[in-house]
């Protein structure tokens, strides 16, 4: 038994050092095949290609199962199944054209028929958000241009207020008043911003919700204010990083089900690696100490 | 309602007096007289004709604005009171509505402007000569831009008509084809077809035009539409097509969707088409 854990912890040891190793290898590799993989919206148009992302922001609206018939290409479908209130799906590459946009409550019987809801013209090397917006009475389906470019040596920003609980909040970061008073449902248009990180403020009645942003040049983002468990909440979805990177990802942080993590900064990874090596001492310690339990 | 209802009929009674007297002097020969019957006759029939088109063709939620004896007679056809705006004589402008009849009387009142100002567009037409009643697309932010729309939207039209034709799900006539092709067809269908020929292979037989003297810019609501694989399962086929059509909500609900001939499907959406439904954003 002893020799057995012996074993074992020599085995966790040698494999320390590998995964420490392998960590930041991978994290490598993904950066690497993110710069491989940044092509140029140009070169996105000139393919004839478009971006959609589809959202649910409506806080009273069930979840539900999504779906884009092609006016030309009935193999250019998408179905997006039980998307819930504050999820935003990734961008999805779409050949250009119209599309009709249609949804069911999430789980309805395959006989049901999808409502049809909106429809979207998606232009070569443009992106769109089409977010489910209001309440469950009046919920429509808006389609939302989304901008992929910024002025240089700047950052692009807007706000959905996805809020049920408050009518209208006012939304500020840093010093810069974003939009005060922004109604539920609605969306304002993009704002220029200087880059750089400050706090994002949301108020609303005596309630303030605060969030540590983070806007670097050239990148766009969406605000979306949410009702949550404990208040308001916020989704800051990135919708570009730079104008030579097509949008790849629907949400860089928040509550999205659907929303991978964009990747931004190296602390986490190196969190990892620290607790690594702890783990390593460690473990190495209580392998010196083996022997003389033994005798 | 009832307010309604009873001032509609109280300045209809003035309305007739004034659209009287608004007629050519006659002196008593019998000529004159039989030609001011068949004026009568010609504007009565116009304004019953207009009106049964509106309480059959409108979307139910449209605001039609009319002259107190064309909103009586619209409300005689079955038109709910609360969808009437009543232009009085001192009313300046149809504005507040989507819909305005222009019937002799008010093009009386509102000279050239109504229709270049106010409602550029006729959507239908009625009667000829004087007694000609237009059914006119209220231009909420002014011509300009009701123009501008429109040619905004008939390219929405012509560039989704283009892959519908191009769509394998769909097959259809030359006929529809340029019909397609030419940005004719209602943004609401064009999205429909779209959606039914994904969950099922259609066919459309004709693209129908319920709107007698449309403007050429108008597009067509209707369409006749049929399960693409003929056999045993048309029925069913065509019963799926139904509830799909059913189950939809404004602006995409038909006005109207029946069996034809057991064997296909006609579809109409209300006047007017909407405008920029296509753009989506």
């Amino acid at each position: 038994m002893r020799f057995t854990r012996f074993v074992r912890r020599i085995i966790l040891l040698a494999a320390l050092p590998l995964l420490l190793l392998a960590i930041p290898a991978a994290a490598l590799a993904n950066a690497a095949s993110a710069s491989a993989a940044t092509t140029s919206t140009t070169a996105a148009a000139a393919a004839g290609t478009g971006w959609i992302r589809l959202a649910h922001f409506s806080p009273n609206t069930p979840a539900v199962d999504v779906y884009l018939y092609s006016f030309g290409d009935t193999s250019a479908q998408i179905v997006l199944h039980h998307v819930s209130y504050g999820d935003a799906s990734p961008y999805e590459g779409v050949p250009t054209g119209d599309y009709t946009v249609a949804m069911r409550a999430a789980g309805a019987s395959a006989t049901s028929s999808p409502v049809l809801s909106a429809s979207v013209d998606v232009v070569a090397g443009r992106a769109y958000t089409v977010a489910g917006l209001g309440p469950e009475s009046g919920l429509r389906l808006q389609v939302l241009d989304d901008d992929l470019t910024t002025p240089p040596g700047k950052a692009l920003v807007r706000v959905i207020q996805a809020s049920l609980k408050q009518s209208a909040v006012s939304v500020s970061w840093g010093a810069t008043m974003l939009q005060s008073k922004l109604a539920f449902g609605a969306t304002t248009s993009y704002q220029t911003v200087s880059p750089g990180t400050s706090t994002l403020t949301v108020s609303a009645n005596g309630q303030d919700a605060h969030l540590s942003i983070s806007l670097a040049a050239g990148s766009v983002h969406t605000l979306v204010v949410l009702d949550g468990a404990k208040g308001l909440q916020v989704d800051n979805l990135l919708d570009a990083a730079g104008s030579a990177v097509d949008p790849a990802g629907g949400a860089a942080t928040g509550f999205g089900g659907m929303a991978p993590r964009a990747p931004s900064s190296p602390l986490p990874w190196l969190a990892v690696i620290g607790a690594g090596l702890l783990l390593a001492v460690v473990g190495g310690r209580r392998l010196r100490r083996l022997p003389a339990a033994r005798s | 309602m009832l307010a309604i209802s009873a001032a509609i009929a109280a300045v209809a009674i003035g309305s007739s007096t004034t659209t009287s007297t608004s007629l050519p002097r006659t002196s008593s020969h019998a000529n004159s007289g039989s030609q001011i019957s068949a004026s009568l006759q010609a504007a009565t029939t116009a304004r019953t004709s207009a009106a049964r088109w509106i309480a059959a063709q409108v979307s139910p939620n449209a605001i039609v604005a009319c002259d107190p004896a064309m909103c009586a007679a619209l409300q005689a056809s079955g038109v709910d009171a609360g969808r009437l705006l009543v232009l009085g004589t001192s009313v300046s402008d149809p504005l507040g509505s989507d819909l305005v009849v222009a019937t002799p009387a008010l093009r009386n009142q509102f000279g050239a402007r109504l229709a270049s100002v106010y409602a550029p567009v006729a959507i239908a037409s009625f009667g000829s000569g004087p007694a000609r009643i237009d059914i006119r697309a209220v231009a909420a932010d002014g011509t300009a831009a009701y123009d501008s729309a429109l040619a905004a939207d008939r390219g929405a039209r012509i560039a989704a008509g283009g892959q519908l034709i191009d769509n394998r799900h769909i097959t259809m006539s030359a006929a529809a084809q340029a019909v397609l092709r030419a940005g004719q067809v209602d943004p609401r269908l064009l999205t429909m077809l779209a959606a039914l020929a994904a969950q099922q292979p259609l066919q459309i037989v004709a693209f129908g035009d319920p709107s007698p003297g449309a403007s050429a810019a108008i597009p067509l609501r209707s369409v006749e539409i049929a399960p693409a694989r003929a056999g045993g399962q048309t029925a069913a086929r065509l019963r799926t097509m139904l509830s799909f059509l059913q189950a939809q909500r404004v602006p995409y609900l038909p006005m109207e969707a029946v069996l034809v001939r057991q064997s296909a499907l006609s579809v109409e959406y209300g006047a007017p088409s909407p405008l920029g439904l296509l753009s989506g954003t």
